[in-house]
């Protein structure tokens, strides 16, 4: 396994929160509390489709509503997962912090219009130079796994081997490791941090450092 | 002595999806203001386990790799004649993994190593909403 040169970050579960999770957050603040949406039995189809843009982000959350809240608004559960998707600041904190020979790239897994519309975007678009940005919405796509691996390495111009993706859904990072990519599962920014420190990637133990001791 | 129990909801996909928990349980013996005793972490299905390891992509594609040698998820099982479900890998799976953990509480502090995690391995073929129950004992 060679160096890496290139990392890429996937952005729901690791920036901001999974979408199960907002989705979760968003049916509470409407009514359904403990609803939890792999009750869904489309969930899965609809939640890559949506990811790979064959869905818009309003149809999808129309077929949610009428599935969970018969007779609610498909808009109002989009704006509420919205303002669900908040940045972990954290995170973007230890990215902004790695020497810049790594390039960092971030997967946004949501609809294109959910990514323009999110308040902290610019806080995202500050760790990431637009073309670093990959919109798996808009990348054309036939499935998310395995056809996105490949794409990360043409995009990045680098082997498979060179690359490192950081996620924190366990199923896409075994299967990016399996097909050949070095993938690590990352579910906080200490585990990220410890990570990165375990890589080399960042320097080691700083005693003033806030949040090291948190681990 | 004094018993705190919670029953939590996990989100999971299934089929050997493994879920770090350990935060969660970090927070619940936080809550409990117990200072000394232990924590148990209890995973109430049978298609599934609760471990202590290291939350390290390598080491889950290793067991995978593992219980596929052992428990194939293509195989005609016994279990799979009632036609109920098909999922005789999953109960196999689960019946040589712990189904619950005790970790040591002392100081209120969960007595984790540095690289040990709390984690779910929920192995169902279908989606469905795990429970687990948390109970720390105490004083």
């Amino acid at each position: 396994m060679g160096e890496t040169n290139c990392l890429f970050f996937w952005m729901g579960g690791l920036i901001t929160p999974p979408l199960p999770n907002l989705l979760a957050g968003a049916l509470a603040e409407m009514g359904k509390t403990r609803l939890n949406p792999y009750r869904f039995q489309s969930f899965q189809q609809h939640s890559e489709d949506l990811i790979l843009g064959r869905l818009d982000g309003t149809a999808f959350c129309q077929a949610l509503c009428d599935w969970a809240l018969p007779g609610c608004s498909g808009v109002d559960l989009e704006n509420r997962i919205l303002a669900q998707a908040i940045v972990d600041d954290r995170i973007l904190e230890l990215i902004q912090g790695l020497p810049v020979r790594y390039a960092r790239w971030v997967i946004v897994d949501l609809p294109s219009p959910w990514f323009l519309a999110l308040k902290d975007r610019k806080k995202i678009i500050d760790c990431f130079s637009d073309e670093k940005v990959l919109l798996l919405s808009e990348a054309g796509l036939p499935h998310v796994m395995p056809d996105l691996l490949d794409t990360l390495a043409d995009r990045a111009r680098q082997p498979m081997s060179r690359c490192l993706l950081l996620a924190q859904n366990a199923h896409r990072t075994i299967q990016a490791l399996n097909y050949g990519m070095p993938a690590a599962v990352i579910t906080d920014a200490s585990r990220l941090k410890r990570e990165l420190i375990l890589r080399n990637m960042i320097v080691q133990f700083d005693p003033m450092d806030r949040w090291s001791l948190s681990l | 002595m004094t018993v705190i129990s919670q029953q939590i909801e996990v989100l999971s996909e299934g089929r050997f999806n493994v879920i770090n928990i350990t935060d969660q349980v970090k927070q619940f013996v936080n809550a409990s203001r117990i200072q000394n005793g232990q924590a148990l972490v209890y995973f109430k299905h049978t298609t599934g386990a609760v471990i202590i390891g290291e939350h390290e992509t390598g080491i889950m594609a290793d067991m995978i790799d593992l219980f596929e040698r052992i428990t194939p998820t293509d195989y005609p099982y016994k279990h799979h004649l009632r036609a109920v479900d098909y999922n005789g890998h999953a109960h196999l799976r689960a019946a040589v993994m712990p189904t619950s953990v005790v970790v040591p509480v002392v100081q209120g502090i969960l007595m984790l190593g540095t690289y040990q995690e709390i984690l779910l391995i929920d192995d169902q073929v279908e989606q469905e909403p795990r429970q687990v129950i948390l109970q720390v004992m105490g004083e």
